[in-house]
Formats: structure tokens, sequence, C-alpha cells
């Protein structure tokens, strides 16, 4: 077996050990899954030759959805001139891939239930990273804006499985963390055999994103990891930390100090994205609920 | 009340279990290493040892024999040699980590019973059908 071949084999048994372990504890023996709505508006998004009748057709197929996305197209975040009285209107007032974005968020937010808070407290912070990663994406130029914002929402998607599968784990990690106890990472490492961000890149890479977004999601922590998605990690890391400084942290130390530095974004920059986040993530927070 | 002994060197593990032990009417006490372990048997007269595989057979090469008169529920890994042990007459029982609630129950219920909060929902039941 080749050193390549071996290293294919090695990651694939190590995205097998997430899924069993993730299974087992689950007491539906499943992975969280993305509504069907969710996973068609991902592979529509990767389309090259995706038209919005496709669009269309799909936000139709669901009328709770389709009420949810004329609100959020005759929101102040992204009204045009004349509100949007259709699904078609909708989809031209936001443009095919933020379209597609939006309704992943709003199917992805269903997954964000539990009876102590965890939940609802991560995913104002997946928003808060989704939207700040987009808008350094924009600020920085290094990479296309609308690349940034899934891997952004789903990065800490790993904690949401961990939450799901295995609730008692997850509050008693949080109470060490809050306590100092430990970085999560570590904690995670110590009983899961391996953290939240490689559960995470697992399932985003079973959810369909593309590789070079799964590898971001998988090194949110330590972007010096990351090969192909490093860039996309930084985004990440400082869209973590700006997240935190705007409010909707998890109760850790956001470590993208050294990310922010590299994409070059001086303390200016970064006061402005956080205001400019801040101000995205007031008017978007309650058109998801 | 019954005592038990969770010998881990997580503190993520120790915290877990403690945590799933505050259902059932039992004390705990916690320790890290082989010879902690011992020292505490002695202490504190454990009904049941949760114990890491690897500290435990530390700890059961010692030839203590008040640590080995005592029942272990092993908390193991995949590690070829923590699956040896499970053959060990003192192990009444293994937990491969990370293990959930109700496998938990079903591991020390041998020693312990039934936890608190299903005690009290067979009381209930039972109350309401009279």
């Amino acid at each position: 077996m080749s050193e390549s071949s071996a290293e294919v084999y090695a990651e694939r048994l190590r995205r097998q050990h997430v899924r069993t372990t993730l299974i087992n504890l689950s007491r539906t023996g499943e992975l969280p899954a993305l509504p069907q709505a969710a996973s068609a508006a991902l592979a529509l998004a990767r389309k090259p030759d995706a038209d919005s009748e496709e669009l269309c057709d799909l936000i139709a197929t669901d009328v709770g959805l389709a009420a949810r996305i004329l609100r959020i197209a005759n929101s102040a975040a992204y009204i045009r001139r004349a509100p949007a009285r259709t699904i078609r209107d909708a989809v031209l007032a936001l443009g095919m891939r933020k379209t597609c974005d939006v309704l992943v968020a709003a199917c992805f937010r269903q997954l964000h239930r539990d009876p102590g808070g965890h939940a609802q407290r991560l995913w104002h912070h997946a928003l808060a990273v989704a939207i700040a990663t987009e808008e350094l994406a924009r600020a920085t130029r290094r990479i296309e804006p609308s690349f940034a914002f899934l891997p952004g929402l789903f990065h800490d998607v790993g904690r949401i499985a961990f939450l799901l599968a295995d609730y008692t784990s997850i509050d008693v990690i949080q109470g060490l963390v809050e306590a100092g106890g430990g970085a999560r990472p570590a904690l995670e490492q110590e009983w899961y055999g391996f953290d939240h961000a490689v559960a995470g890149a697992v399932l985003a890479a079973d959810w369909g994103l593309d590789p070079e977004q799964c590898e971001a999601i998988r090194c949110h922590h330590d972007p010096t990891q990351a090969t192909a998605g490093r860039t996309l990690a930084l985004l990440l890391s400082a869209a973590d930390t700006i997240a935190t400084a705007i409010g909707c942290g998890t109760g850790t130390v956001a470590d993208g100090h050294d990310a922010l530095v590299e994409l070059g974004i001086s303390a200016d920059d970064e006061t402005g994205c956080a205001a400019r986040v801040q101000a995205l993530f007031a008017e978007q927070r309650d058109l998801f609920t | 009340m019954k005592t038990v002994l969770i010998v881990d060197r997580s503190q993520v593990v120790r915290a877990v279990v403690e945590r799933h032990l505050e259902r059932f009417d039992c004390r705990f006490v916690a320790a890290t290493t082989a010879d902690d372990a011992i020292a505490a048997v002695h202490a504190h007269d454990p009904d049941l040892l949760l114990v890491e595989s690897t500290v435990h057979a530390a700890a059961a090469r010692s030839g203590d024999a008040r640590y080995l008169e005592t029942p272990v529920v092993l908390l193991t890994t995949d590690h070829p040699a923590s699956v040896r042990l499970r053959d060990d007459a003192q192990v009444i029982a293994s937990l491969r980590k990370p293990f959930d609630r109700a496998t938990f129950d079903d591991a020390v219920a041998e020693v312990l019973g039934l936890p608190r909060s299903v005690s009290t929902r067979l009381h209930v039941a039972h109350g309401a059908a009279r």
C-alpha cells in the first residue's frame, strides 16, 4: 500500500470511528441530519448550471420554509426597493447563493434544541461566526465571501452532534471549561478520543460541503494544521474571535488573535468589522426563530 | 449507603462518572493512580471500584488483598490489554469510553441497584395502579 493510499485508508477509519462513536451514544442511533430541503439546497448551490426555478420549486415544497424565506427577503438586512411578494421575488432579492445559505441556515436552526440552553447559545454563536466569516472574506478579499458563510455556520456542528448524542457529558465538559479546568478540545479528546472540530468536519463532509471547507472546519482552532483550507481556517478562527467580542461566544476564550494578524486585519479594521457583524447579527438573529 | 471509588487519570471521565452516580444512593470518592486507588480502598472501604483499565492492571499487580476483593467495573478503551482484563474474575462489567447513561446504569446495577429516578418512577407507577 502506498503512503498516500495508507493515509486515505487511515482517514477513512478515523471518520468511521467518529461516526460510530456518535451513533453509539445517540438514543436515536443516527447521526444528526440536515432536513431534506437543506441537503437539496446545498446540492443546488454546488451545481454550476442551477437555475432559480429549481430553487423556487424546492422552497415551494415546504409552506413553512417559503414563509420564512419571504420574511427574510423582506427583512431590513435584505429588502430591496419593492417588497418580495412571491418566492421568485424573494430569490431575486436574495440571489441564488444567498437564498441557499438562508435556507440551509433556517433548516440548521432546527437542530439547535436542548433543554439546558447550550444549543441556543451555540446557534447564536454559529450565526455570528457565519456573518463574521463572510464579512472578513469581503474585507480581506482572500476568498469568495459566498464560500465563507456555510463553513462559518457549521464550524461548531461537532458540538451540536455531541450535545444531541451525549447531553450529560457535554454539560460536564462545559462546566469544566467554565471552571478553568482546561481547553474544550482537549477535554473532548479525553472523553471521545476526538474533538468537536474533527467531528464537525466529518459531518460537514457527509452533508456535502467542499473538502476545503471541511478542512477549515477541522482546523478552525489551529489553522496552522490546514493546507488547502488554510485561508478559510484563518477566517473561521478570526471570525470566532469577533463573534466572542460581540457577546456571541460560548464561554471560552477565543484563540483567533494570530489569525487576525496573519490576515492583515488591523485593530481598527477588527473594531469596524465587529461593529458591522454586530449590526448584521442584531438584524438576523430573530429571522430564524 | 454504598461507597464507590472512581479511578481514572482523566478529569472528564471522573466528572462524567460522578454526574451519573449522583442519581444513585451512594457516596463517591476519586483517585487518579494505582497507589492512590489502593490507599483509597483502605481509607474508604468502597463497595465498588470504577477503574480505568491500565490503572486496574497496575493496582491488581500489587496483590493488595482489599483491592482484589472489591468488585470492579472497568473503564476501557479499545486497547487489546483492556480487552483482556475483562476476563478478570474481579471485573463484574466493563464500560467502553465514551459511554451513555443507560450503559452506565446497567454496568453498576449489580452493586448499586437502580438509580433514584428509576426507583421513583416505578414507585409512582405502582401507586397509580392501585
